[in-house]
């Protein structure tokens, strides 16, 4: 997935913020991130709108065709 | 006598856990239910998130910052004033209520007093909010200087701007291990 994130971040730069969350890396502020929106398997994305409110989550693999239209909808 | 009594559980799957650290034990087996979850992935539905309050030490307070969230002194400005930790801003807990209506939720919030007192019960009031709070409880007594020395009259930061006019973005979080 990382290199589909790593493009779609680029693609979004000043118009969706991209939070990685490692829970290798920042295992605090992961699990604390994970807690506060139920994750319990990686690899998990949650799409939020600007006013914090969750616009949806996928869990496993997600096609990138798929993860732009979400980040486009993202109010 | 009767039918041989087969132990289901020997194979079965854990169920899903409420802690994180289970979640994380499941990586592998969790590449495999992903798979499966993509078919059947869950679908919008907007709410709120709950909020959440998790205590912090001084030496975890870059970590949170890093995955992006907003540093809070809530004692007195006379306090702030008199020396606080390079970053924060003050919203003194008695003004904390009506500021953080112009906080996006998307927004982690690390919160610091004195001594831990106003913190937990600033934690309280903003995860009541469905805020995900931070509450470094040692207090700035406890301040180790990881951060940098404490300010005099502290410039507040300039992303703290309080005039009522969202600036933050829509967020996707990625949850994922180094594997």
């Amino acid at each position: 997935m990382k290199p589909v994130v790593d493009r779609l971040r680029e693609e979004f730069e000043g118009r969706v913020e991209f939070r990685i969350m490692n829970f290798d890396n920042e295992p605090t502020v992961a699990n604390a991130e994970a807690d506060r929106f139920g994750v319990q398997f990686v690899p998990t994305f949650v799409f939020l709108n600007s006013d914090g409110t969750i616009e949806t989550q996928r869990v496993g693999v997600v096609p990138e065709k798929e993860m732009r239209s979400i980040l486009e909808s993202l109010e | 006598m009767g039918e041989p009594v087969q132990n289901a559980s020997s194979d079965a799957k854990p169920p899903a856990s409420n802690s994180n650290k289970q979640a994380l034990a499941l990586a592998a087996v969790a590449v495999l239910v992903a798979l499966i979850a993509v078919l059947v992935s869950s679908g919008g539905g907007s709410d709120t998130p709950k909020g959440s309050i998790t205590p912090l030490a001084w030496d975890g307070v870059s970590e949170v910052q890093f995955g992006g969230a907003r540093l809070v002194d809530v004692r007195t400005t006379a306090e702030y004033e008199r020396g606080s930790v390079p970053g924060a801003e003050n919203v003194p807990l008695d003004q904390l209520a009506a500021v953080s209506d112009s906080w996006s939720r998307a927004e982690a919030i690390i919160v610091y007093c004195a001594t831990g007192a106003r913190s937990a019960e600033a934690a309280r009031l903003l995860s009541d909010k469905g805020f995900v709070v931070y509450d470094v409880s040692a207090g700035i007594v406890g301040y180790d200087g990881g951060l940098g020395e404490l300010v005099e009259n502290q410039e507040p930061p300039a992303s703290s701007g309080n005039d009522g006019e969202p600036t933050a973005l829509p967020v996707m979080y990625d949850f994922s291990t180094n594997t």
